[in-house]
Order: structure tokens, then C-alpha cells, then sequence
């Protein structure tokens, strides 16, 4: 089985944690506990493959940027998430994704952009397509979620794999040993 | 309006820049790129197999001279250091330069991979940018530092060359024996070489020789000088300048930087050696007189009561990165607890979630971080100290992720061993309370009276507030990251870096408990390591340290460990016992000591497990002073005068003598007018040639250094502030069209 390292990054308090419990578990978590760094495993079937997902659910808060670098050393998607009910996590994001690219040293990585908590439509300050124009300079995929109504978890999910498979197609599916004798 | 004041007095002051210039360097040093077999091939002198891994580690270098050394990464070919150091450089340099080296683990003598060095004239450019960078051979010709001042003296019948001095040359195992070799190339392919005598003992040598070259051999058209260091019969390159001779009739003396050989790198294969990744983060302090930021100075001291806060100069300078000089020149002047508060109450008040307070990346929570960092470092490595050396010593397994594990038998005896490292911390913090530094205790008392006015339903957001600050962004970080505090200058291997991360998600999770009161819910395997006695521990710990006044604060009784290293040390004479420590012949033998200074004493000892074989009280320090280069033969050496004798010291680079010298001096507060520069020896002071070892000094000391110098700081706002001017213009714009918004309704 084919394993996919996923990261989850973002600002403190966007809701990673949230959004990633919602995948793994399928509960909401509704406290804002700050995440140090959490790893979950979960299998799941993408267009009738079967893939283990590593997800690791990182720190917002400033003082773990340090930590990062391993990160995303280590990671072979990203997630980027922000709130949009608050703009500074929105403007975070840009730098997050350059330091991507400079530490993969390509401009090619799988990542998808995610404004969190759309439930909140009446807290709401980043509008739908301030989030639409970020993703196209990122050319990435771009959702609106909520991990509190459980709207489009799964599908950022599904979409980060299908792009690491579309990336880097795994070859040794296809030399699949063959039995060398039948018994009937 | 008070910056451009400001700014037009630089201009019109540019005249009169004081001659005090600061560099500072934060410098990154993230990782290696080498990819695997292809690379490795076509490195020169591997024999082994192609691919096979090294075990790789960097040093960062001014110069020639190391100042910092990364730790050794094993087995890989795409080392991952992730490390930060930062420094003020204490004097003039060329180039800044990261090695990188394969440790031999048999031969002890670890081979250079290849080096990145970057001009000083350049570091502005890359400043503050992530880049991958090439690495370039390191070969004893490319290795050159340094400068001669020669002058040529062309006459129609002969070329007189002065080869008159050189300073700053690579010194060779601490040694430079250099001598000048004088080459004059002429037409039709013809040379002619002198040599001047050899200087001993000097990399600031003093030639003062003249060199004649008759023009019968042809016209000149190439100078070449190089340096050599000679010592029994083998000669080590020091550097060359090559000038051209056009045929000009006389040239006074100029300086040249010395330059790696030429032919050498003229027919270089170029080879791949891999790429660095780095980031440096430099800054180059130019400061006017005092004077000049006053206006500048009165507006930032008067922020907090500025009301609204949105329109003082410290939330606008907030806008321009400039956190980190406007907290040090807060905490300077005693302003960082109203201005922190005054922010902190804007920022609550916008606040529609109790949640997320603070838990963004905000100005109130940039600015309590620097203030953590700037007051309480000494306290971390306190508190931390002892438990942390604990796990590096003891490395048991803690891993208790069944996901993570092959035979899963022992989870509960690695489920007890994090439980004992994890008591054995909050232990340590929780006692800690009484040594939390004052300012620190004030912003939590401030952040939790606030938190209390403005959610007066909400007990949680007391704790929370004050939580979110010393745990998630001080006690957290530092243990899962303790290479970056300096809490450990060890490698830390996979295992015990698991444990770090183990024990930190622990007590982040034990502080959510106290702010929520529910169990925690994410990751399954976590939830056994909660303890209810630790969580009773810790509120209290966050109700001590954040009351007021504090209840246990006291002065501080036992001393706190300020600096420490390895350095060598003259062999102390004593007065009567004047042949100890003296070789047979020459000069005075060093040896290395662990040296370690406390709020009360500075000592010395064989190691650092060993009791310390001297104890200096800090009363007793009269003064730190540098010693010349001349009195040894020894550079980056300081003395420690004390009432009656002078202990020597040499520290292991220029960076860590600066450091040494700069806490000494704001401990002892200096208590003599004058001191000799030079040593004693061999009876005589070298300085002022008084043969009475009792004798006053003979040279002032000089004005001492704060560890703030808030001119400095303000330098620094304003030279930020003028880089960022466009963003303060579009606040400017933004204020402008809402006044005329407000004007208009």
C-alpha cells in the first residue's frame, strides 16, 4: 500500500487540528487546544486504490517556525489553511507556501489551499474569492471548509493524494511480481 | 511626520556618523544538498564507493576564524541542520563563509566538503532571502585573507617596489612566519623574483622593503607579490596581488586585499559539490549622535498612553518589523508593561471569539515574545537546565505511539519513563515560580487582569492568556527545540529528539486542561500521560506567577549561571611561585578550563563535571579589558584584573571574546581608571616598558558598553521605518480617506 505524507499548515487557531480530527475520527473537536505537533494514520480508498495517509497536524504559533523546515523536508503534500473569519491568517499563507517551494527547490509541489470554518458566514472577512484568486497565483486547488458541518474534509484529502499521484505515478505497481506457477 | 524629520536629519548629519558601526548576523544554516551517487563520484579524492553516506557538519566562519559550529548529521548525503546562530560581529571583515566538512571517524582529521563564502559587500543583498547556494572548492591556495600596502616608484631606468606591510593573514595552526615574494613580469615572457626577509611570529607583518628591478630586462608589465609563511623549509601560500604595470611614472602606497592564487583557479575542473542552503539575516547599524532621536525616542516612550493606541508610534512601527529594537528600548527605559498592556486591551476588545485570543501571530504576542526572550533566558536555562541534561544523559525510550512501535510489550515501561521525565519537569517548573524574572510576572498579571475585564464570565481566558505566553511560547518551544535556546550545544539523536516532542505535547496538553477543564480528545494514545495532580501543579504555577505583587518573589538567593564555555587559560603565577607554569624556554604555558560565570562569581575548572580549581567573586573583578596580540602571540585574549593579579584568558573567536568581555564588564561595573593593554612579561610591561610589576596602568579604560544601547535600538526603528516607508504611507492614505469618511457623515 502506498503511503502519502500530508501536512497540515497554517496560523494558530484556523482549526488544522479540527479539520484533521473531522478526517481521522469523523468527531469535531469544538476546544481550541494549541497542537504542539499530532500524527494521525488513516487508510482510505482514492479512485480504487487503497493508500495509508500519514497526516502530521502541526503548530500555528510562531515560535515552532523552526520546526518547519523538517516539515516540509519530510512532507509530500501540503495542506494551507486559513479562517476566514480572520484576515492576518488569510496574509500568513504566501510566505508559508514560498518556504514550501524554496526548501522542495521546485515549484511543482502538491498542495491545497483551504479557507476554514465557512459555517461562520456572518463572521466572515476574506470572501470566497479573495481565497479563488490566492489559489490561482498558487495554482492549486482551492475549497471552503468546514470541519464543524462537515463540509469538503474528505474531499482536500482526496484531492492531495490524486495530485501526488499525478506528480509522481508509482512505478512499481506495474512490475507487480507475477506468479510463476498456478495451482488449480 | 517624526520620521521624516528624523530621516532628513541623517541626511543633512551624514557628516557626522559617529565612527561606532555594529553588524549584526543572524545567520541559518538549514541544509545540505548533495544528490546522491553522481555527485559524490566526482568529488577528487573520495576512494570509496560512490554513494557511500558522510557524516557532515558546518561551521560558520568569518574569515578564516570559526565562530560557530553546527552539529554532525550521520550517514546522509542530504544533511538537515536546521540551526540558527546569531551574532555581533566585533570587528571589520571581508567575507562571511559557511564550511562545510566530512567527519573521519578513524583519522580524527575531518575532510573539507567545500565552502560557500559570501562578500561582505554582498550580505545586504541576500539578506533575510532563503538561497540555495553552490559550494565551492576549498584548497590551501583558495584559502586567503588579509591585506598589503605596497607602493611602486617607476623611474626611466628601474622600478623600486615597497613592500611595506600586511595585516590580518591566515595563520597557519596559530602560526605566521610570513614572507613577501616580489615577482616583476616583462615583456617577452621574462620575470625576475625577490624575497624579502622572513618577519616571525606576526600575521600583521612590518616589511618596510624596497625592491629594485632593472627595466634592462624588458619592459615591465605585471607586478606580483605574494605571501608566503615559511617555516622549516615548507611553504605555505598566504595570498598574492597581482598589478598591472601601465607605465606609470610613480603610485603612492595603496592597500590591496590579498587574493587567492590565480593559475590555480584559472584551470579548475569545475566539479559539483552540492548546494547549502542558507539564510542570513544581516544588518549593518549605522548610528548618528544621540540627538538626532530624541523626537523619535519621546514618541515611542509615549505610546502607551497614547490614546487611541492604533495611532501611537509603537502600533505603526509594529508595521514595519521593527519589533525587536522597540521592545529592547522598552524594556530599557521601563515602558514594555504599559505598552504591552494598552496593546493587549486593543487587541481583546476586538476579540469575538475568546478562542483564538492571542493565538495568532499579533503584535501583543510578537512583542511578549521578545520580552520573554530578552528577560527570561537565564531563568529557561535555570529551570531547564537539569531536567533536560537528565534525558540527554539517561536516553530511555519513551515512545508510547503504538503506530510508531515494533514490539508494542514495552509500551508501558516506555509509558512509565515519559511519565518520570514528565514529572520530573513539571516539577521543576512549578518550583521555579519564585525565580520567575519581575517583568515577565508583571505582563501576566496585566494580560490576566485584562482577560478579566473584558470576559468577566470567563475564568478559563485568565489562564488561557497566561498559559498561551509561558507554556505554548516559551517553556514549549524550549524543550522541544533546545538546541535553538541553547539549553544543549549536543547533537541530539531521533530517539531523544521523540522523547522532546513527547514531553512538550504533554505539558501543552496538561495547560489545556487547566484553561478548559475537559479531558483532552486528539490523538488516543496521549491521553494516559494526564495527570490530575499535574494539572493542580501548574494552575497554581500560572496563578503565582501572574499575582500581584508576587507572593513568592524574592531576590535572588542562589546564583544563576550566566555564560559558560571552554577557553584556555595562562597558567596562573602566583606571587611568589614565579616559575610555575613557565616552559623551559619562551613564553608562559595555556591550558584549557571550563570557565563559568554566575551572578555571584566567575570560575574556572579542569571540566565541567570537575569542582572548580579558582573562584573569582565578582567583587573582586576590578575590570575586563582586551590584551594586545603582541604580549603572547595570541589573539582574541582579555584579562581579568582583579586586586592583586591578572588573570589571562583567550577565548576560542572574536565573537565569543566580545561576549565575554561584554557581560564581565556590565557585571563588574568597572572599577579601576586605567589598566596596561599589554602583559608583564619577562619583567617588563610590553605597553608602557615600566619594569614595576605593581605599577598603575597606563591607558584609560574606556566607556562601557550596556547590554542595551538604546541609540542603537533607535537607529535600527528608524532605518526600518525608512525602509518600509511605503507601507507607513499606505496607513497614512488609509487614516486620511476614513478622517474624510468621518468628516463627511
Amino acid at each position: 500500500m502506498r503511503e502519502y505524507k500530508i501536512v497540515v499548515l497554517g496560523s494558530g487557531g484556523v482549526g488544522k487540528s479540527a479539520l484533521t480530527v473531522q478526517f481521522v475520527q469523523g468527531i469535531f473537536v469544538e476546544k481550541y487546544d494549541p497542537t504542539i505537533e499530532d500524527s494521525y494514520r488513516k487508510q482510505v480508498e482514492v479512485d480504487g486504490q487503497q493508500c495509508m495517509l500519514e497526516i502530521l497536524d502541526t503548530a500555528g504559533t510562531e515560535q515552532f517556525t523552526a520546526m518547519r523546515d523538517l516539515y516540509m523536508k519530510n512532507g509530500q503534500g501540503f495542506i494551507l489553511v486559513y479562517s476566514i473569519t480572520a484576515q492576518s491568517t488569510f496574509n500568513d499563507l504566501s510566505d508559508l507556501r514560498e518556504q514550501i517551494l524554496r526548501v522542495k527547490d521546485t515549484d511543482d509541489v502538491p498542495m491545497v489551499l483551504v479557507g476554514n470554518k465557512c459555517d461562520l458566514e456572518e463572521e466572515r472577512v476574506v470572501g470566497k474569492e479573495q481565497g479563488a484568486s490566492l489559489a490561482r497565483a498558487f495554482a492549486c486547488t482551492f475549497l471552503e471548509t468546514s470541519a464543524k458541518a462537515k463540509v469538503n474534509v474528505n474531499d482536500i484529502f482526496y484531492d492531495l493524494v490524486r495530485q501526488v499521484n499525478k506528480k509522481s505515478p508509482e512505478k512499481k505497481q506495474k512490475q507487480k511480481k507475477k506468479p510463476l506457477c498456478v495451482l488449480l | 511626520m517624526i520620521l521624516r524629520d528624523a530621516d532628513n536629519n541623517e541626511l543633512r548629519g551624514s557628516g557626522y556618523f559617529l565612527p561606532k558601526e555594529f553588524d549584526l548576523v543572524a545567520a541559518k544554516v538549514d541544509e545540505i544538498d548533495k544528490e546522491d551517487e553522481g555527485e559524490a563520484k566526482n568529488l577528487p579524492s573520495r576512494t570509496q564507493g560512490s554513494s557511500t553516506p558522510r557524516d557532515v557538519y558546518c561551521t560558520v566562519t568569518l574569515d578564516q576564524e570559526p565562530i560557530y559550529k553546527t552539529c554532525t548529521i550521520e550517514r546522509t548525503l542530504n544533511p538537515f541542520f536546521g540551526e540558527e546562530f546569531q551574532f555581533d560581529i566585533p570587528r571589520r571583515f571581508r567575507h562571511l563563509a559557511v564550511y562545510a566538512y566530512d567527519r573521519d571517524r578513524t583519522s580524527k582529521t575531518d575532510r573539507v566538503l567545500g565552502k560557500v563564502t559570501i562578500q561582505r559587500s554582498d550580505l545586504h543583498r541576500i539578506s533575510n532571502k532563503e538561497h540555495w547556494f553552490p559550494l565551492t572548492p576549498v584548497t590551501q591556495d583558495s584559502e586567503v585573507q588579509g591585506k598589503i600596502q605596497i607602493g611602486v616608484l617607476s623611474t626611466p631606468t628601474s622600478l623600486m617596489v615597497n613592500v611595506n606591510e600586511a595585516s590580518g593573514l591566515t595563520q597557519v595552526n596559530g602560526q605566521c612566519d610570513p614572507t613577501a615574494m616580489v615577482t616583476v613580469h616583462y615583456t617577452h615572457n621574462k620575470s625576475d623574483v625577490q624575497k624579502s626577509k622572513v618577519k616571525k611570529k606576526s600575521h600583521s607583518p612590518v616589511f618596510n622593503e624596497s625592491f629594485m628591478f632593472d627595466r634592462s630586462l624588458g619592459d615591465p608589465i605585471e607586478l606580483v607579490v605574494s605571501l608566503h609563511h615559511d617555516i622549516s623549509g615548507l611553504n605555505v601560500f598566504l595570498g598574492e596581488v597581482h598589478i598591472p604595470l601601465n607605465n606609470k611614472e610613480t603610485s603612492s602606497s595603496w592597500w590591496y586585499y590579498l587574493q587567492p592564487r590565480k593559475r590555480l583557479t584559472a584551470n579548475q575542473i569545475i566539479q559539483d559539490l552540492g548546494t547549502l542552503r542558507i539564510r542570513i539575516q544581516y544588518t549593518a547599524d549605522h548610528i548618528l549622535q544621540p540627538h538626532y532621536y530624541e523626537d523619535l525616542c519621546t514618541q515611542i516612550l509615549n505610546s502607551p498612553s497614547v490614546n487611541p493606541v492604533t495611532s501611537s508610534v509603537v502600533y505603526l512601527l509594529g508595521k514595519v518589523e521593527a519589533i525587536q529594537p522597540l521592545v529592547r528600548l522598552l524594556c530599557f527605559h521601563n515602558r514594555i508593561v504599559p505598552m504591552i498592556r494598552s496593546l493587549a486591551e486593543l487587541e481583546m476588545a476586538n476579540v469575538t471569539n475568546t478562542n483564538t485570543i492571542f493565538r495568532g501571530n499579533s503584535l501583543v504576542s510578537k512583542m511578549m515574545d521578545e520580552t520573554m526572550k530578552l528577560t527570561g533566558l537565564n531563568y529557561l536555562h535555570e529551570t531547564l537546565r537539569a531536567p533536560l541534561a537528565k534525558i540527554f544523559a539517561e536516553r530511555k525510550n519513551c515512545e508510547i505511539d503504538p503506530a510508531r512501535m515494533k514490539d508494542k510489550s514495552h509500551l508501558a515501561g516506555h509509558r512509565a519513563n515519559l511519565k518520570y521525565y514528565i514529572d520530573d519537569i513539571v516539577t521543576c517548573i512549578t518550583g521555579s515560580a519564585r525565580h520567575t524574572p519581575p517583568v515577565m510576572c508583571s505582563l501576566f498579571h496585566e494580560l490576566r487582569c485584562a482577560a478579566a475585564r473584558g470576559f468577566p464570565g470567563n475564568n478559563d481566558v485568565q489562564y488561557s492568556v497566561v498559559s498561551g505566553f509561558v507554556f505554548l511560547r516559551f517553556f514549549a518551544p524550549a524543550i522541544l527545540g533546545p538546541r535553538l535556546f541553547g539549553l544543549t550545544t549536543q547533537q541530539i539523536d531521533e530517539q531523544t529528539s521523540r522523547t522532546l516532542t513527547l514531553i512538550s505535547k504533554a505539558i501543552q496538553s496538561v495547560c489545556n486542561v487547566v484553561s478548559s477543564r475537559t479531558a483532552p480528545q486528539k490523538e488516543e494514545y496521549m491521553h494516559c500521560v494526564y495527570e490530575v495532580p499535574h494539572v493542580i501543579k501548574l494552575k497554581q504555577f500560572l496563578e503565582i506567577i501572574s499575582a500581584n505583587p508576587h507572593p513568592l518573589q524574592k531576590s535572588l538567593d542562589t546564583p544563576v549561571i550566566l555564560k559558560e564555555s571552554i577557553m584556555k587559560k595562562r597558567a596562573q603565577e602566583s606571587m611568589k611561585k614565579r616559575a610555575q607554569g613557565r616552559k623551559p624556554f619562551g613564553r608562559r604555558n595555556f591550558k584549557r578550563r571550563y570557565f563559568r560565570l554566575t551572578s555571584s562569581s566567575l570560575s574556572y575548572a579542569k571540566d565541567k563535571s570537575k569542582d572548580p580549581l579558582c573562584v573569582i567573586p565578582i567583587t573582586d573583578i576590578l575590570s575586563v579589558q582586551r590584551v594586545s596580540y603582541e604580549s603572547f602571540y595570541r589573539s582574541n585574549m582579555f584579562q581579568v584584573i582583579q586586586p592583586h593579579r591578572i588573570l589571562y584568558v583567550q577565548a576560542n573567536n572574536c565573537v565569543e571574546e566580545n561576549e565575554w568581555i561584554h557581560i564581565l564588564t556590565r557585571m563588574c561595573m568597572n572599577q579601576v581608571d586605567k589598566y596596561h593593554p599589554c602583559a608583564y612579561i619577562d619583567g617588563v610591561w610590553l605597553c608602557c616598558n615600566s619594569t614595576d610589576k605593581h605599577l598603575q596602568g597606563c591607558t584609560q579604560v574606556g566607556g562601557t558598553r550596556d547590554d542595551i544601547d538604546p541609540t542603537r535600538e533607535l537607529a535600527r526603528i528608524q532605518a526600518l521605518a525608512y525602509t518600509y516607508m511605503d507601507r507607513l504611507d499606505n496607513v497614512m492614505q488609509a487614516c486620511a480617506i476614513q478622517l474624510v469618511g468621518i468628516g463627511l457623515t
